[in-house]
C-alpha cells in the first residue's frame, strides 16, 4: 500500500533521470543491456518499485510489478549497481559487464510492520485464481507461533477457533470445522482424526513459510470435501545460491509461564541443492485466569522437521520428513463422572479443582504424535508444461488419557493409530489464455484402536481406500479471471464395528446389518461392513479487475462430502460434556452449494474487501440429543448424528484506512447465521457477530518501532438450539427436577491488546528485533460461547508476550 | 513418455492390489469396569439375620425409552427399630452369560465376579462412599467402629451402620465418590469429586409379615 503511493512520482523521476543520463553517453562501446529482476530474498515475491542505479552513469531504471528491470546503453567495464526499494536495506553490488546479462537481484524485504493481512494476488493465483484468499504476513505468523494453528488464522474475518479449553483450538471456517475443514501442508493433506472436536491440528506452522486460508470451496486441487475451506501450509523453495541462513525466535509468556522456542536453518548450494532444518520447542505451564489458576492445562510440544531437494530449470525434487508431538493438559475441572457432576459444575461459579500453579500434566489430558514423510517430484517439459508426482506418508497416534483407577491408572482410554500412504501426480499445461491443471491420486487409510486400553473403541478399525481426479482451468481474458474445476472422489472402506447387542436391538439393526454380522459374543455383534461412496465437487467462479484497483469476483461451488467415521460409527462416553455419542450408519453424503461474492479495493488509502456468502446444504451432518442412557454413574444423555437440510448466511467485512503516513486504521467484521432449513432451529457451535479493530503506527521518524492497538468484542450469540435436558437431583431428601443448561451462551466481551515491535537491528552478522505483545490487557474474566468447556472455567486472563526474534 | 507410462500403469496395478485389502477381525475389548454393588445386611441384634441386596447394570436394561430412571433399583426391606451392619463391596461381572461357566469363551473356567473393593481401599485416600436418604425420615446411616480409614483418618464409608426407627419407603442412592474435596460432609454437593458408581435402592422398612 505505501509502495503504491510513491510508485507514480518516483517513477516519474526515474525516468526522467534515465533521460537526463542518455545525454552524457561516452563514443565507447556502450550498447549493452543490462535487465533482470529485483525479488525479495526471503519468500522471492517480485519487488515492485525498486530503484536500480548505475553509479557511474547515473543511469536508473525502476522495476515492475513482476520485479523486472531493463537498463539500456551501458558500458562495458565495471559498474556499481545500487538497488534501493522502500522498507529495503539498500543493495550494492559491483559488475563487471562484458556483454548484454540478465541478473536478479535478492533484498533484504521487509514485510510491513505489523500488517495482519496481505492479500498476496501473485501467489493466491495458484491456489485460486477466482476468490479471494488471505495470508498471514511474516510478522502475524510469528507472533502467533506459539498458540497452535487455529489461533494463528483467527485472525481473519470468517474464522474462528472452537476450543477445548487454552491448549486444543481447530478452526471454524464459515460455521465450519472438523471434517469440514482441511489442512494442506506441502500439498499433503492433512490425516488426523480430524473429526474430533477436540481434536486440534497435529501440524507445526513454524515448519513452513506461507499460511494462507481458502474460505469455503475454491480449490480442488487437493480435496472436494471441505466445504468449509482449506487452511494452506506451504515452504518455499530456497534460492539456488550458495548461501547460509535462518532464524530463531525466542517467546517468553507470563500467563503460563511458557517459552516457545523455535529456529531453523537453511544451507543452499549453487547447484540447487538444498537442506532445511527446523524444529519448534515448546513448555507451558497451566493457563491462568483472572481469578483463579486453570488447573491441569499446561502443554509441552516439540516438533521437528527436515527437507532436503534439488531445484534446477527442469526439475526439482524434494525429501521432507517431519516429527510432531504434543501432550497436552485438560481442565481437571471438566472431566465429569456424572450428570450430577456436571450439574453441580455449571452451578458453581468457579471450577471444582483449583490447584497451585504448576508445569505438570496430569489426567485427563492428550498425548499426539504425528510422523510425516513426503517424496515430491516436478517437471518441467519443453513447453513449459509441468508434471509432478509425489508420494506422502503420515503415521497418526492420538492418546486420551481419563481419570482412571486401580492397574488402569495410566493407561490412556483412546489410543488411535492412523497410517495414511497418498500418491498423486499431476499435469500443469496452457493453451493460450488459459491453464489448465489436472490430476488422479490414491490413498490408503488403515485405523486401528489398540485393545490394551480396556475401553471399547470410539471409532471401529478400518482400512479405507480413496482414489480420484480432478480438473481445474483457469482463462484470462483481458479483464477477467475464469476459473473452472471439478473433482471426483470414490471412496471405499471396510469396517469392522462391535455393537453392544443392547444397542442393536434398540435400534433394530437385526433387520438391516444380519447379513455384515461375522462373530456374535454374549453381549456384542461385531460387523464387517464395505461402505462406498462417490462424491463429485465442482467450482466455478469469475473475477473482474476494476478500474482504481477494484474488483468483483463471483465464485460458486458445489461440494459432497462422505459422512466421517465418527458420524457413522462413534459409539463412546464423552468425560467432558457427560454425554454419550451414537454414529449414524446409514448416513448419507452431504452435498453442499456455496455462493460467494466478493467485492474489493486493494490500494489506495481507503482499502476494503465485502463478502457476502451462502452456503445451501443437503443431508448436512449435525449431532442432536435423542434420549438417555444408564451407566454405572447413572443416565447420560445420548447424543446421535442425523441428517437435515441447513442454510449458512454471512457477510466477512475488511476496512483499511490510512489517514496519514505511517498510520492504518483496520477493521474486521464476521457475521454468520445458520439454520436448519425447514424447522428454523439455529445450529450449535455458530460464531456469533464480532468485531476487530486495531491502529497500526509507524512513526516515520523512528525507523525501527511500530505499535498496534487493538480490542476484540464478540456479541453474545443469540441464535443458539434447546439442547437442555433435565435431571433428577436429591434435595431435603427429596427428588428435585434440575435442568441442566448446556445451551444458553455467555455473555458478550471485549478484549483489548498491543504489540509493540523494535528492529530489526544489527547484531553482529545478524538482525535482531524484539516485540512486546499484551494480551486481554485489563485482565477481563470472560466465557467463550466455541469453548467447550466453557461450562467450567473462565478464559485465560491478561498475558504479556516477549518475542526475540535473530535473523541470521 | 514411456516413463510415464510405465509409471500410470504401476500406479494403476497397486490401486488394484490394494481394494482388495482386508484386515483381520479386530480384538474383542472387555471393560473391566464396575456394575454390580452389594449390600450385606447383618441385624445387630440377631446374627443370623443376614442378606444381601445387590444393585446391578443390567445390559439388557441399560437403554429403557421410558422415563423410569428408577426401574432396576435393588430392594432393601429392613425391620423398624433395629441397627444393621452393612458392608458394601463392588464388582466387575465381567460379560459372560450368568448360566455358562465359561466367562471369557477361551474353554478356561473364570471366577465369577471380579471384587474391586480391595483396588478402592488401595487407593483409599481418593475414594470415599456417599449414602443419599430420598423421603427416609428415621433411618440414619454412619460410618461402622470397622470401617476403613484413609491415611488422614477418614472413614469410607465401606462398613456402615444403619438403624431403623418407624415404618416407612424411601430410596437410597450409594454413590463412589472419586477424588472427593473433602471426606466431610452431609449431602452429596459437599463432598465434590466425580461419581465413580451411583447405585439406587428402594427401601421398605416394615414389619415383617
Amino acid at each position: 500500500m505505501l509502495i503504491n503511493t510513491y510508485f507514480k512520482p518516483l517513477k516519474t523521476v526515474a525516468n526522467s533521470l534515465f533521460l537526463l543520463a542518455t545525454c552524457f553517453l561516452f563514443s565507447q562501446d556502450c550498447k549493452l543491456v543490462l535487465e533482470g529482476k529485483v525479488l525479495g530474498i526471503y519468500d522471492n515475491a517480485p519487488l515492485e518499485a525498486a530503484v536500480i542505479q548505475v553509479r557511474e552513469t547515473n543511469q536508473n531504471a525502476v522495476s515492475l510489478k513482476d520485479g523486472s528491470f531493463v537498463l539500456n546503453k551501458l558500458c562495458a567495464g565495471k559498474l556499481t549497481i545500487v538497488i534501493s526499494h522502500l522498507n529495503c536495506e539498500k543493495r550494492i553490488e559491483v559488475i563487471d559487464l562484458s556483454s548484454s546479462t540478465y541478473q536478479t537481484f535478492y533484498m533484504d524485504h521487509h514485510v510491513e510492520m505489523l500488517d495482519e493481512v496481505v492479500l498476496q494476488k501473485e501467489k493466491t493465483n495458484t491456489v485460486s485464481p477466482t476468490a479471494k484468499v488471505v495470508a498471514l504476513s511474516e510478522i502475524q505468523k510469528e507472533r502467533f507461533s506459539g498458540g497452535g494453528l487455529a489461533k494463528a488464522i483467527a485472525q481473519f474475518s470468517g474464522v474462528n477457533t472452537l476450543s477445548t479449553g487454552s491448549g486444543l483450538a481447530k478452526p471454524i471456517i464459515h460455521g465450519m470445522f472438523g471434517s469440514r475443514v482441511g489442512v494442506v501442508y506441502d500439498q499433503t493433506v492433512l490425516e488426523n482424526q480430524q473429526w474430533g472436536q477436540d481434536h486440534a491440528p497435529n501440524v507445526d506452522i513454524n515448519a513452513f513459510d506461507n499460511l494462507q486460508v481458502v474460505k469455503g470451496v475454491s480449490t480442488l486441487q487437493y480435496s472436494g470435501d471441505n466445504p468449509g475451506g482449506l487452511v494452506i501450509l506451504e515452504s518455499t523453495t530456497p534460492m539456488a545460491i550458495d548461501s547460509l541462513y535462518g532464524k530463531t525466535i525466542m517467546q517468553a509468556n507470563h500467563n503460563n509461564k511458557g517459552i516457545n522456542l523455535l529456529s531453523s536453518l537453511i544451507r543452499s548450494y549453487q547447484s540447487g541443492v538444498y537442506l532445511k532444518a527446523q524444529g519448534t520447542y515448546k513448555d507451558y505451564g497451566d493457563s491462568v485466569a483472572p481469578d483463579y489458576v486453570l488447573t491441569n492445562t499446561a502443554l509441552k510440544e516439540n516438533n521437528l522437521s527436515l527437507t532436503v531437494g534439488k531445484q534446477s530449470t527442469k526439475s526439482e525434487w524434494k525429501l521432507y520428513t517431519s516429527v510432531f508431538n504434543n501432550e497436552v493438559g485438560i481442565l481437571r475441572s471438566s472431566h465429569v463422572g456424572s450428570v450430577r457432576d456436571l450439574y453441580q459444575s455449571i452451578s458453581l461459579n468457579t471450577p471444582r479443582v483449583i490447584l497451585p500453579f504448576s508445569h505438570d500434566i496430569n489426567v485427563p489430558k492428550q498425548t499426539n504424535n504425528h510422523l510425516t514423510t513426503t517424496l515430491s517430484y516436478l517437471k518441467t517439459t519443453s513447453f513449459n508444461h509441468k508434471w509432478g508426482l509425489q508420494y506422502s506418508w503420515q503415521r497418526n497416534n492420538r492418546k486420551e488419557f481419563d481419570v482412571r483407577r486401580g492397574e488402569n491408572k495410566n493407561k490412556p482410554s483412546i489410543d488411535l493409530y492412523l497410517n495414511t500412504h497418498s500418491a498423486q501426480t499431476h499435469y500443469e499445461w496452457t493453451q493460450g489464455l488459459a491453464a489448465f491443471k489436472s490430476g488422479i491420486f490414491a490413498q490408503v487409510q488403515d485405523n486401528y484402536t489398540n485393545p490394551d486400553t480396556g475401553v471399547k473403541r470410539l471409532i471401529p478399525d478400518y482400512i479405507k481406500f480413496k482414489t480420484g481426479g480432478f480438473l481445474t482451468a483457469t482463462v484470462n481474458p483481458d479483464r477477467f479471471t475464469i476459473g473452472f474445476g471439478a473433482r471426483y472422489e470414490h471412496i471405499n472402506n471396510e469396517v469392522q464395528k462391535y455393537y453392544k447387542l443392547s444397542r442393536w436391538n434398540l435400534e433394530n439393526y437385526e433387520q438391516r446389518l444380519r447379513k455384515y454380522v461375522t462373530k456374535e459374543l454374549y453381549n456384542q455383534i461385531l460387523i464387517r461392513r464395505r461402505l462406498f461412496f462417490n462424491t463429485f465437487s465442482l467450482h466455478g467462479g469469475l473475477r473482474y479487475d476494476l478500474p482504481n484497483s477494484q474488483d468483483i469476483g463471483f465464485n460458486y461451488s458445489l461440494s459432497q462430502r462422505a459422512p466421517d467415521i465418527a458420524e457413522l460409527f462413534s459409539d463412546g462416553l464423552h468425560h467432558s460434556l457427560a454425554t454419550i455419542e451414537y454414529g449414524n450408519t446409514f448416513l448419507n453424503k452431504e452435498t453442499n452449494h456455496k455462493l460467494v461474492l466478493d467485492y474489493s479495493k486493494t490500494s489506495g488509502d481507503f482499502q476494503f474487501n465485502i463478502s457476502p456468502y451462502l452456503t445451501v446444504s443437503n443431508d448436512f451432518i449435525v449431532i442432536e440429543p435423542e434420549g438417555v442412557e444408564l451407566t454405572i454413574r447413572g443416565a447420560f444423555p445420548v447424543w446421535e448424528f442425523r441428517a437435515v437440510d441447513a442454510t449458512f448466511k454471512g457477510v466477512d467485512v475488511d476496512l483499511s484506512y490510512t489517514p496519514q503516513k505511517g498510520v492504518i486504521l483496520k477493521n474486521n467484521t464476521s457475521w454468520i447465521s445458520a439454520k436448519e432449513t425447514n424447522t428454523g432451529q439455529p445450529l450449535v457451535n455458530i460464531p456469533p457477530l464480532s468485531l476487530r479493530n486495531s491502529i497500526l503506527v509507524s512513526p516515520a521518524r523512528w525507523e525501527r518501532f511500530s505499535f498496534a492497538f487493538n480490542t476484540k468484542h464478540v456479541f453474545r450469540q443469540d441464535q443458539y438450539p434447546d439442547h437442555n435436558f433435565e435431571t433428577e437431583i436429591v434435595e431435603d431428601r427429596q427428588y428435585i427436577t434440575k435442568t441442566i443448561d448446556i445451551s444458553t451462551p455467555p455473555p458478550s466481551y471485549n478484549l483489548i491488546g498491543a504489540d509493540l515491535l523494535w528492529g530489526p537491528y544489527t547484531f553482529m552478522s545478524s538482525k535482531v528485533s524484539v516485540s512486546l505483545s499484551i494480551d486481554n490487557m485489563f485482565d477481563v474474566s470472560y466465557r467463550n460461547y466455541l469453548n467447550r468447556l466453557r461450562y467450567y472455567a473462565d478464559e485465560q486472563g491478561r498475558n504479556v508476550l516477549l518475542q526475540i526474534k535473530f535473523n541470521y | 513418455m514411456f516413463k510415464q507410462i510405465k509409471l500410470q500403469a504401476l500406479f494403476i496395478a497397486s490401486i488394484l492390489l490394494i481394494v482388495s485389502c482386508t484386515k483381520d477381525d479386530p480384538e474383542e475389548i472387555h471393560e473391566h469396569e464396575i456394575n454390580k454393588v452389594v449390600l450385606q445386611f447383618t441385624n445387630t441384634a440377631d446374627s443370623t439375620d443376614t442378606f444381601e441386596v445387590e444393585w446391578e447394570l443390567d445390559h439388557e436394561a441399560e437403554e429403557h425409552t421410558d422415563d423410569d430412571e428408577h426401574a432396576h433399583e435393588g430392594h432393601i426391606e429392613l425391620s423398624p427399630d433395629s441397627m444393621y451392619s452393612v458392608e458394601a463391596k463392588f464388582y466387575d461381572t465381567g460379560e459372560h452369560d450368568e448360566a455358562s461357566d465359561d466367562h471369557d469363551h477361551d474353554g478356561d473356567h473364570e471366577e465369577e465376579d471380579e471384587d474391586i473393593t480391595p483396588e478402592i481401599i488401595e487407593e483409599k485416600d481418593v475414594h470415599h462412599v456417599f449414602f443419599e436418604m430420598v423421603g427416609l425420615s428415621n433411618v440414619t446411616i454412619v460410618s461402622a467402629t470397622d470401617d476403613t480409614k484413609d491415611s488422614n483418618d477418614f472413614e469410607l464409608n465401606l462398613k456402615t451402620t444403619w438403624t431403623t426407627k418407624a415404618e416407612e419407603y424411601g430410596d437410597v442412592k450409594l454413590y463412589l465418590i472419586h477424588e472427593p474435596q473433602t471426606k466431610e460432609g452431609l449431602v452429596r454437593n459437599d463432598f465434590g469429586g466425580e461419581d465413580d458408581v451411583i447405585a439406587e435402592f428402594e427401601v421398605h422398612v416394615e414389619v415383617e409379615d
